[in-house]
């Protein structure tokens, strides 16, 4: 059975699907002419590959998937490649526990984590607008050694065997930047619901 | 005393594991420690509860198609791309 788009000449995929992939990458990274960059690199490489591809899936989700591994390599390369993640959670380890533990107390968080509207939410309300936005901007402010990771895992919905194996780090580091991710985002996103 | 002490108050180890242990299975010993610090931890016990919502929230986050309200790509780029695309 041939999917409804797949007839498609390669020549026509852009005029189809160049809307829908720059609405995807803009959303996920920082400005219009990184989108542009990801979309036009995304298109180049499926026409490249063109022969490669399967009619087993739909050309849309063949490109999103091209789209999406764009989208990592750009993270990847923005995120200082030049350090190894060992030195990196190494020189920051101090700053880190400074800030949220309390080191001569065996490591007890410094400040109380009470109940919230992240403890108590109900899907409505993180599934807003208003709260996309908050996330977005939290997101944003990720340390970019950190960001790369995070991304891979959510947006690619890939394991942590394969991360290690894409980003060539140990499965203990890798669980260390996800806390320290997701420690950075919560504090973000309950300063930001005290000043809304 | 310090055993019980660091198992008390290691919020530190223990919201780690937490994450942890929301993509894989913790060691017997990892694991004991974790709930037996949760039981007297209300501040773990909150961060547990966020990070599942913030989990969702993120998967959530970056599948939404945003077909409704897109932004269009500028004809000027789709020109581009058309015109490198005739050069392969």
């Amino acid at each position: 059975m041939k999917n409804r788009d797949s007839g498609l000449a390669p020549e026509q995929w852009v005029d189809a699907f160049a809307d829908f992939l720059y609405s995807y990458a803009i959303t996920r990274v920082n400005s219009k002419e990184d989108a542009e960059d990801i979309v036009q690199d995304t298109f180049l490489a499926a026409f490249k590959n063109a022969a490669t591809f399967q009619e087993r899936s739909s050309v849309k989700t063949w490109l999103t998937s091209i789209l999406k591994n764009k989208i990592i390599d750009y993270y990847r390369k923005k995120s200082n490649s030049s350090q190894s993640y060992d030195a990196y959670l190494d020189e920051t380890e101090d700053s880190f526990e400074n800030a949220f533990f309390n080191q001569g107390n065996y490591g007890r968080w410094k400040q109380d984590i009470n109940k919230n509207y992240l403890s108590e939410s109900t899907d409505d309300y993180i599934l807003s607008k208003e709260f996309y936005r908050i996330m977005d901007l939290c997101l944003q402010k990720l340390p970019s050694k950190l960001r790369p990771v995070f991304v891979a895992k959510y947006m690619l919905d890939e394991d942590a065997e394969k991360i290690c194996k894409e980003f060539n780090i140990t499965s203990s580091n890798y669980w260390v930047l996800l806390f320290r991710a997701k420690t950075l985002l919560r504090s973000c996103l309950e300063k930001n619901e005290i000043t809304l | 005393m310090e055993f019980i002490n660091n198992l008390l108050h290691n919020c530190e180890e223990t919201s780690l594991n937490i994450v942890k242990s929301e993509e894989t299975s913790l060691s017997v010993s990892e694991w004991l420690k974790m709930k037996f610090h949760i039981a007297f931890c209300k501040c773990c016990r909150n961060f547990g509860k966020q990070t599942k919502v913030m989990d969702k929230a993120l998967h959530h986050h970056f599948h939404t198609d945003f077909s409704e309200d897109a932004t269009k790509a500028s004809p000027e780029l789709k020109d581009r791309i058309k015109k490198n695309l005739k050069k392969l």
